[in-house]
């Protein structure tokens, strides 16, 4: 799927014109059609990513064209809701309240390892600390770790997973979609207590739907988002692709659609 | 070039320094002015006026740790996370609107950011502590009426440094 667009000129200036919602971009005018197309996916995915409330907002999480689960800020009406559940389940496993940023939500088992109902909880601005880490017997240098975890508690087994969000994966990789040129793609891994790691790796890529559309078409992958929602980049602005670490075969992928409330 | 420091300043040198069209109106010069004020514009008001514009950035700093990227931006905002100060935060260049956020984030982004509508157009170049800074190869994004941005991808050293005052130059 490709844009349609305008140009215009200003002396020796050229620029490459898009107007969509009441929104109006302009990029440096180039001739190669894919870079176009590609500079326009990351101006709208930087504009997107600069219009939301940190304290007040929700992620919905699409896989396979259905909402699976819903992320909220502590500071929403949601949040706090599932913030209590999880207090009284898991009392003070961390500081849940150490930023005002953090998300809960609550979901139904939809894929391996999740399994039951289980309550997410990210922290944001922090990395993992030494201990949480050393509780899923597991270590990473710093430098490869991102400013971020989740913590996923399972309310039936009581289980609890540590999900380690990180800069890059040294392990193989199937083929994923084109990075972003400012957002760089990201991945995740997950551990259990017993100190076991999951087979499957999350990779967390910033794009358009275009790019992740033709993606998924040309790998054969399930689209998580309706055919007529969301056609341009108006609120999705992170995807999830999930992986097996060893046979490199594709699990779910996920859109992140983030609102302010 | 600025403007004479003395003899008779026309009008078409105002529009020749400051940019515009036919017909001349005064009220869109004032702003130009080295000295005076209010409505009555006197043309020895401009002797040495430039089309440069400066702007003084007091550099600070945040860590934005909310999103699933966080980041630390360096330079001047006046968003709900305000960091930083700037001086007069009046972008002339750009039809007088107030600037909102001018800075360099650490995932290589620098960001000219004023409130309302603004054209992409009336200034060629941002000057950041001597790093250049071409509007041409800016992407611009003009988000309905509230606000306008230029912004740079790629861009791996912070012009701003950590600290400090910074000085931004528009031409």
């Amino acid at each position: 799927m490709s844009r349609v667009y305008t140009t215009r000129t200003d002396g020796d200036d050229g620029y490459i014109c898009y107007l969509k919602d009441g929104r109006y971009f302009e990029i440096p005018a180039i001739t190669d059609e894919d870079e176009i197309q590609d500079n326009l996916d990351s101006v709208l995915v930087s504009a997107v990513l600069s219009n939301y409330d940190l304290q007040q907002c929700h992620d919905d999480v699409y896989v396979n064209q259905d909402v699976v689960r819903q992320d909220y800020t502590l500071g929403t009406e949601e949040g706090a809701l599932i913030l209590e559940e999880l207090k009284q389940e898991f009392p003070s496993y961390v500081n849940y309240e150490r930023s005002e940023f953090n998300f809960v939500g609550k979901y139904d088992g939809y894929r391996e390892p999740y399994q039951n109902s289980s309550i997410s909880f990210y922290d944001f601005g922090a990395s993992p600390s030494e201990s949480l880490l050393l509780n899923f017997n597991t270590s990473y240098l710093a430098s490869n770790l991102k400013h971020w975890y989740g913590l996923k508690f399972d309310l039936v087994s009581k289980e609890v997973l540590l999900k380690v969000v990180i800069l890059d994966y040294d392990g193989s990789k199937p083929a994923l979609p084109k990075e972003d040129r400012a957002y760089k793609t990201f991945y995740a891994r997950t551990h259990a207590q017993d100190g076991t790691e999951a087979d499957w790796i999350d990779a967390y890529v910033f794009a358009t739907p275009r790019r992740i559309k033709d993606f998924c078409a040309a790998q054969g992958l399930d689209y998580p988002l309706f055919d007529n929602t969301h056609k341009e980049c108006d609120v999705v602005w992170c995807w999830g692709l999930v992986f097996h670490k060893d046979t490199l075969e594709y699990g779910a992928v996920k859109a992140y659609a983030r609102h302010n409330e | 070039m600025a403007l004479q420091t003395s003899a008779a300043i026309s009008f078409a040198n105002l529009q020749s320094e400051f940019g515009g069209s036919h017909p001349i109106t005064m009220g869109e010069y004032a702003s130009h002015r080295v000295s005076g004020s209010g409505n009555t514009i006197s043309m020895n008001q401009f002797y040495g006026a430039s089309s440069n514009e400066t702007q003084t950035v007091t550099v600070g700093s945040y860590y934005d740790g909310a999103a699933y990227i966080s980041t630390t931006s360096y330079g001047y905002s006046s968003d709900s996370n305000s960091y930083g100060s700037i001086s007069d935060g009046t972008l002339g260049v750009a039809g007088n609107k107030t600037i909102q956020l001018l800075a360099w984030n650490n995932i290589n982004i620098v960001t000219l950011r004023v409130a309302g509508v603004a054209s992409n157009s009336g200034w060629t170049t941002m000057t950041v502590n001597g790093t250049a800074f071409s509007r041409a190869s800016a992407s611009f994004y003009s988000n309905g009426t509230a606000s306008t941005a230029w912004q740079w991808l790629t861009i791996t050293t912070n012009p701003f440094g950590t600290s400090g005052t910074k000085q931004v130059v528009f031409t």
